[in-house]
């Protein structure tokens, strides 16, 4: 094997070679291209720790009585599912890989403005990790990923201080992370590449910076109000004390909604990629895109408020959040329609990148739709805490944030490693991914709607049929989650050369050599024209 | 004057805006995590007024007030040092920045001897609380804050310290010149914060009692 | 560096600064003799308004730096306010709920 990679010569002219090869040029690398595939490992890992967690919850809810485990353990294995997937996978998936890969190449800059920066990100982000791995070792935590007080700070007897550090540690990373691209892409642009020609990966990340850093230091500083206050008993959210516990829920959704948006707004940037090299067509509307972006991340920090309509929140309160909460749709619909309005007349090659981002289209819609129905108040007292939440919230984040990243993956795989894959079985994994979510996550809509409460192991046998299917779902899932693994690692060992550019895409990043060179470009480009230049180089040839 | 520049940078300018812009970042980060701390003062302070005012009646007016004047002087003496290093005057920039760092331990020394009394009179939520009366549970929450806010703005000063020490020492060993000074710059930004922040934290903990 | 002056701010400008942000404080401080009022804090927040500006300009060199750094500067220390309003917002419109006992 070593053989191959040493006679393969784009091999030896990469950034994969020419730091060297030892474990420790890998972990002590300030290369963003390396650092990437750092974070791609460690959030693969993780991925796969939370998908066992969801595995056994759908495995314990196949039977109406929840045999399989205790309330107890069901509790703390939700728990574990939601801080792992939401602080270990989505909001790192990516902004730290395919982020990290690709900003400074789009953008052309040689690396990140800060590269030690980003290799202190992930060393955080590790020790966030083994906390969390510590938690769920020493017993795990039972509260819920939201840490609702007074539960999480007067009554649970299991390990949330572990839990909280680990988040509060892992928060850091993030707006570490946040901070490098936010200066990034202000102060290293390649020459002639201004604003309005950078590409709408670039601004879904810059977006989700910004949200990272206005957002985030308010969760560190909540998740230290809760530490302090099972330690020392400090009475901020404590009603014993004459505290509050709906004050925490205003902190925390402060920064967990936008959390949300964190997790989309760069895969909406990846989407739009996707679908522009796959249609072969120019954006449609890109400044609407580009201001459509900012305008999500914007609105998203005026809305928390509608994860608390039944918490005691006021009446009035309730309504400012529910019309901001329909507000922000208005955004969400101008990208969708855009992105259909792109495929208009385009020429459409289904190949395993586009028919993830076609699946995200049509999943994050369903999900977006069915956040209205959740955004009106009256609908909101019903639905709330039942199924439906939990599938609308599951259709955004991984029938979008999950596809688009996959979706991404697939399509920049090539210039990351510099090999192709079998273009077959990623299609058969993409359509295997649609179905088996769908199978999963639209029966919860519906067991919500007939009223299944959700976070329970047990349940009434009228809501039996509707379980087996989504387990059924699950498993079909979870196959097409594996296979990416085999197919990766045989195009590793012997997959075929991509060269530079294997989709005739268009952008910075095709123009180097597939993988890069370390500093990413021989000469520094410069930029010309604006992004998805597309249709002009059709109707030139 | 190149051996300042990261290679990934193109010029020293673009190497300074960069870090210019990171850093006001950073403190837009740090401000946000005050801020929640800020948001949950004023909404307490809301629902319990009188615990409020009484809680306020039982700190230190005088020695909170020096301390406020000793940070602001050691802004100004900072922001002072970091002229001198542009005017090429390593020696006296140095001597500024150590002044500093000493008004950063007086905040310190005197912050504590507050910490003591408060102490002694048993004003420390579930380490020494000895107050009764229809206020006492209220003002136990703005104690509360009283410890989370200063405690965190102390631990800052902390840093702040220790930081302005090793940009003090990398002055005198002639590291910094008019044409770079940029870790001296961002020391100074980071101390200016620390700054401004206990300006608000001064109101909010001494002055909202009322009739001294 | 041909004009060593040249862009530097003048020491007579940080002195004059720490004169007023000390008056300012013996102001804030000198409110605690007043009768009782809820004009106190309006005056003692305003007053830390402006030490804040004052640093932000002068010791910060806001007055001398990019468009966008002050944009930064201003919008960051403007963004709790978002979380201010809309929490305090709530608790003031909350009904009022009786005590237990």
């Amino acid at each position: 094997m070593t053989d191959v990679f040493v006679r393969d010569s784009p091999l030896r002219r990469s950034y994969l070679w020419q730091g060297g090869h030892t474990l420790r040029s890998w972990l002590l690398s300030t290369d963003h291209k390396r650092i990437a595939l750092l974070y791609a490992a460690s959030i693969t890992l993780f991925f796969f720790l939370g998908a066992v967690a969801a595995a056994l919850m759908r495995l314990t809810l196949i039977d109406p009585q929840g045999r399989l485990m205790s309330a107890e353990t069901y509790n703390k294995t939700f728990t574990f599912h939601g801080v792992v997937m939401v602080w270990f996978f989505l909001i790192p998936s990516i902004p730290a890989t395919l982020g990290n890969f690709l900003v400074p190449l789009m953008v052309g800059a040689r690396d990140l403005a800060f590269p030690r920066l980003n290799l202190f990100s992930w060393y955080l982000y590790m020790v966030g990790g083994l906390f969390t791995i510590a938690c769920l070792l020493l017993g795990g935590v039972d509260t819920g990923w939201t840490f609702y007080t007074p539960f999480s700070t007067m009554f649970s007897d299991s390990h949330v201080i572990l839990a909280v550090v680990g988040v509060f540690v892992v928060g850091f990373s993030s707006i570490l992370t946040g901070l490098n691209f936010i200066v990034t892409i202000h102060t290293m642009r390649a020459p002639g590449m201004h604003w309005y020609r950078l590409p709408l990966f670039i601004w879904g990340i810059y977006a989700t910076s910004i949200v990272m850093m206005l957002a985030t230091p308010v969760l560190a500083m909540t998740l230290c109000l809760i530490g302090l206050e099972r330690l020392f008993g400090v009475g901020i959210f404590d009603p014993s004390l004459g505290g509050d516990p709906v004050l925490f829920q205003h902190f925390f959704w402060f920064y967990s909604h936008p959390a949300v948006y964190i997790m989309i707004l760069p895969a909406m940037g990846v989407v739009s990629e996707l679908i522009c090299c796959g249609a072969r067509r120019r954006i449609f509307g890109y400044r609407f895109m580009t201001w459509s972006l900012l305008g999500i991340a914007f609105i998203g920090f005026l809305v928390w408020g509608h994860h608390m309509f039944v918490a005691g929140q006021s009446m009035y309160a309730s309504m400012a959040f529910s019309i901001l909460s329909f507000i922000v749709a208005v955004p969400s619909a101008i990208k969708v329609f855009n992105w259909v309005s792109t495929l208009y007349r385009g020429t459409i090659d289904f190949h395993a990148p586009m028919l993830y981002a076609l699946g995200f289209i049509g999943l994050f819609m369903l999900g977006g739709l069915t956040g209205l129905f959740l955004a009106a108040v009256a609908l909101d007292v019903n639905l709330t805490d039942t199924y439906f939440v939990v599938a609308h919230f599951h259709y955004i984040m991984v029938g979008g944030s999950v596809m688009a990243y996959l979706g991404g993956i697939h399509f920049w795989w090539p210039k990351i490693t510099g090999r192709l894959y079998s273009e077959r079985m990623a299609q058969l994994a993409a359509v295997l991914m649609f179905i088996g979510f769908n199978l999963t996550f639209f029966p919860q809509y519906l067991l919500g709607y007939m009223g299944m409460p959700r976070r329970y192991h047990q349940y009434p046998p009228q809501f039996h049929a509707l379980n087996v299917l989504s387990s059924i779902g699950a498993v079909v899932l979870a196959i097409s989650y594996l296979m990416p693994l085999f197919y990766f690692a045989r195009s590793l060992r012997s997959g075929a050369s991509a060269g530079p550019n294997p989709w005739q895409a268009a952008g910075l990043e095709w123009m180097t050599s597939s993988p890069p060179p370390e500093h990413n470009f021989v000469e520094t480009p410069v930029v010309t024209e604006g992004p998805y230049a597309y249709h002009e180089h059709e109707e030139q040839a | 004057m190149n051996a300042h520049l990261a290679e990934h940078f193109d010029d020293p300018p673009q190497q300074k805006e960069a870090a210019m812009l990171g850093m006001w970042a950073f403190i837009a980060t740090e401000v946000l995590f005050f801020g929640v701390l800020l948001a949950a003062y004023i909404v307490c302070r809301w629902r319990f007024p009188a615990g409020f005012a009484d809680g306020s009646r039982h700190t230190d007016l005088l020695l909170g007030s020096i301390e406020t004047a000793v940070l602001l002087a050691s802004g100004c003496i900072m922001a002072v040092g970091l002229r001198e290093i542009q005017l090429a005057k390593q020696r006296s920039a140095c001597l500024a920045i150590v002044i500093t760092a000493a008004l950063g331990v007086a905040f310190l020394v005197l912050h504590g001897m507050e910490y003591v009394d408060e102490y002694h009179e048993g004003l420390i939520p579930t380490v020494r609380y000895l107050q009764n009366g229809t206020d006492a549970d209220s003002m136990e929450v703005f104690f509360c804050l009283y410890y989370v806010i200063t405690g965190l703005h102390s631990l800052h000063v902390l840093i702040g310290v220790v930081l302005l020490l090793v940009i003090a020492e990398r002055t005198r060993r002639g590291h910094f010149s008019p044409h770079y000074y940029t870790p001296l710059e961002i020391a100074g930004l980071y101390w200016s914060l620390v700054d401004i922040v206990w300006i608000f934290v001064y109101p909010g903990i001494y002055l909202a009692g009322h009739s001294a | 560096m041909n004009k060593p002056e040249q862009g530097i701010p003048s020491l007579a400008s940080h002195l004059l600064a720490m004169g007023a942000l000390w008056l300012l404080l013996l102001m804030s401080a000198a409110t605690q003799w007043m009768p009782h009022s809820g004009w106190i804090t309006v005056i003692t927040t305003s007053i830390a308004v402006a030490q804040a500006c004052i640093v932000l300009v002068v010791f910060m060199r806001l007055k001398s730096s990019s468009n966008l750094l002050r944009f930064v500067a201003i919008f960051s220390f403007c963004w709790p306010l978002l979380l201010v309003v809309f929490s305090l917002g709530d608790y003031m419109t909350r009904s009022p709920l009786r005590w237990p006992w």
